[in-house]
């Protein structure tokens, strides 16, 4: 597989076709990240298109020296995660086909309403929490990366996704007290 | 979704979202587009284009003053070089005056 670098290199060399390869590669984490977010399915792929044009717009400032291409790339993916959380407050729910996914039609209501609970709850964390949370555990980034790309100290994370894991515990105790019983995993260090 | 672990179903869920079809494509055509924009004319191209209006205005300029200066200098007599036509002009209007006087 070509090197992240290499391709970045290319496309400053004016082979602007071989910046696909990278959109290719990191649309999964990019989009991932957006719609954990963000939520509503329209602004993500809006939004993801955005950190892609800007990647692509300031390829000239990427310095392989500070990090990887990839952690540059979720750097400009949580500013503008932020700038768009901040513009708009109001954050419309997800499509719920989406949520249900593979299951059977009995456990679907159950699922729907389960899921809300902790989309609520998600929803509901200070931005800072909840950047970190999902990075830590729905990107499942390691704390060290998390810290490149807030621009914080590995502690800071470790706290900010401890709490947003205690708030979400909360919620899920209250919407089902013996649900929130049995932790979950954390990120790696 | 289990009971078990719920939070942790809840976060499996939400790592894997499908990204829809034709994202790439759809952030290259908008790369592409950004590829095209208006071509930004050379600065040396410009600066004569500027050069080339300020030479205009500058001679449309002297000629307004120069027509001025003549027009003006045909109303006001100045004190002795009077110019050709003034001069022409008091003439003949001395040689008007006297039939004027006998009529």
């Amino acid at each position: 597989m070509q090197d992240d670098q290499d391709i970045v290199d290319e496309v400053l060399a004016g082979r602007t076709e071989a910046f696909r390869v990278l959109v290719e590669r990191y649309q999964q984490a990019v989009y991932g990240f957006l719609r954990n977010m963000l939520r509503n399915v329209a602004d993500v792929e809006d939004v993801a298109q955005d950190v892609f044009l800007k990647a692509y717009r300031s390829l000239g400032t990427f310095d392989p020296g500070k990090g990887r291409w990839s952690t540059w790339l979720l750097t400009i993916a949580r500013n503008l995660a932020i700038n768009a959380l901040q513009a708009r407050r109001t954050l419309h729910t997800l499509e719920e086909a989406h949520l249900i996914q593979s299951r059977g039609p009995q456990s679907a209501a159950a699922d729907r309403e389960f899921s809300r609970c902790l989309d609520e709850a998600l929803e509901e964390l200070p931005i800072d929490q909840r950047t970190a949370f999902v990075l830590a555990e729905m990107q499942e980034l390691p704390y060290s990366e998390i810290a490149s790309i807030e621009g914080i100290e590995v502690g800071t994370v470790k706290s900010r996704v401890s709490r947003a894991r205690e708030r979400l515990r909360q919620a899920l105790h209250a919407w089902k007290p013996d649900a929130a019983a049995s932790p979950s995993s954390g990120g790696d260090s | 979704m289990t009971s078990d672990d719920p939070l942790r179903d809840w976060l499996q869920d939400r790592r894997a979202p499908q990204v829809p079809a034709g994202f790439a494509d759809r952030v290259m055509s908008r790369i592409e587009l950004e590829e095209r924009p208006p071509v930004r004319r050379p600065d040396a191209e410009r600066r004569g284009e500027r050069l080339l209006q300020v030479l205009v205005v500058c001679v449309a300029a002297v000629v307004c003053l120069i027509r001025l200066y003549s027009f003006v200098s045909l109303l006001v007599p100045g004190s002795g070089d009077d110019s050709t036509i003034a001069v022409e002009f008091s003439e003949e209007l001395k040689n008007v005056q006297p039939e004027d006087n006998r009529t």
